[in-house]
């Protein structure tokens, strides 16, 4: 009797078993909006529940070095399908949140090919999101 | 409210909480800590509200969602983060390093399996400070880590289809640039 009991209250409970991973989305995208959003990113391979998770953080954080040394290594890229860009990392993510809410949005391209037509779609997509805090650093004579 | 943590003076000493967890244990705390969790506030504030007749301590906060570890966890955290704010009270810099310090230290103490606990019990008792804390140190345990790093760390096991997981990672290529490999 006391077994049963037991097992039933502790039913399928590992040791280490998806502990973290069992928070509830708000709470995982809380742990998320302390990384940047390509580090957020890259939890999305991590299980299904994972998948769409990053898209809820209410954070995005580029940093144009940061995202970019992909393009460094050319040999790897030309292997790819996909070819990125900073620009075009940071249209898809916004197109991926879809309507999302943003509380902050921090953006540093003070090198590479500038665009001032992304920068405003994207500075305009916050203000629709509700944004509070935007955190820009542009440099418009860099390419 | 400046002398408020380590007062011996008995008038002060009354003003101390109790809290009653779900595995019923009963902690007395001082009423400074007890007013972080904004939780334990919000009770307080209403039975103030609606108990006018007297200022007698004799309530018993019950904490259904929270067992007794966490707590006592996020208690020393809260007694010390409240102890470190005062002795710094006018340098913020300074305040900034000792706890810095301090939550370094804290943190070798903490198994990832309590974290999950504490992040809930933070998060019920709406403990700003200890839940970033927590969260922060989640973050920072899994960044730019390799995917089964992240996996183990967190108990999970891939299930995706066959051909998912690889689709993913080559539509998300530039964001594993710099992450460890598997």
């Amino acid at each position: 009797m006391v077994c049963s009991a037991e097992s039933t209250s502790k039913r399928q409970k590992p040791e280490e078993a998806d502990r973290i991973s069992n928070l509830p989305k708000s709470l995982l995208c809380h742990i998320l909006s302390f990384l940047t959003t390509k580090e957020a990113v890259v939890t999305s391979i991590l299980s299904s529940r994972w998948k769409t998770l990053w898209t809820l953080v209410p954070k995005l954080d580029f940093d144009y070095y940061e995202l970019t040394t992909t393009s460094s290594s050319a040999e790897v890229q030309s292997n790819k399908r996909y070819n990125f860009n900073f620009a075009h990392i940071v249209s898809r993510v916004w197109a991926l949140r879809s309507a999302s809410q943003v509380q902050k949005f921090r953006l540093h391209w003070d090198h590479g090919v500038y665009d001032p037509v992304h920068m405003d779609t994207w500075v305009r997509a916050a203000i629709a999101r509700g944004v509070e805090d935007i955190d820009l650093n542009i440099d418009p004579n860099s390419n | 409210m400046s002398n408020q943590s380590e007062s011996p003076n008995p008038t002060s000493s009354s003003n101390k909480i109790t809290l009653k967890t779900s595995d019923n244990e009963v902690f007395e705390v001082e009423e400074a800590v007890a007013m972080k969790f904004c939780t334990v506030k919000q009770y307080f504030d209403d039975e103030n509200n609606n108990n006018v007749t007297s200022g007698t301590s004799t309530t018993l906060i019950p904490l259904p969602n929270v067992e007794s570890h966490p707590l006592a966890i996020l208690i020393t955290y809260c007694k010390k983060h409240l102890e470190i704010k005062a002795n710094n009270a006018d340098n913020k810099k300074e305040m900034e390093i000792d706890m810095e310090h301090y939550e370094r230290e804290f943190l070798k103490n903490v198994m990832p399996q309590e974290l999950t606990e504490l992040i809930l019990a933070a998060n019920y008792l709406n403990f700003k400070e200890a839940l970033d804390f927590f969260c922060r140190a989640v973050a920072s345990a899994i960044q730019n880590k390799s995917v089964e790093y992240v996996r183990k760390f967190f108990g999970l096991e891939s299930d995706f289809k066959p051909g998912e997981e690889e689709k993913l990672r080559e539509e998300f290529a530039w964001s594993f640039e710099g992450v460890d490999e598997d």
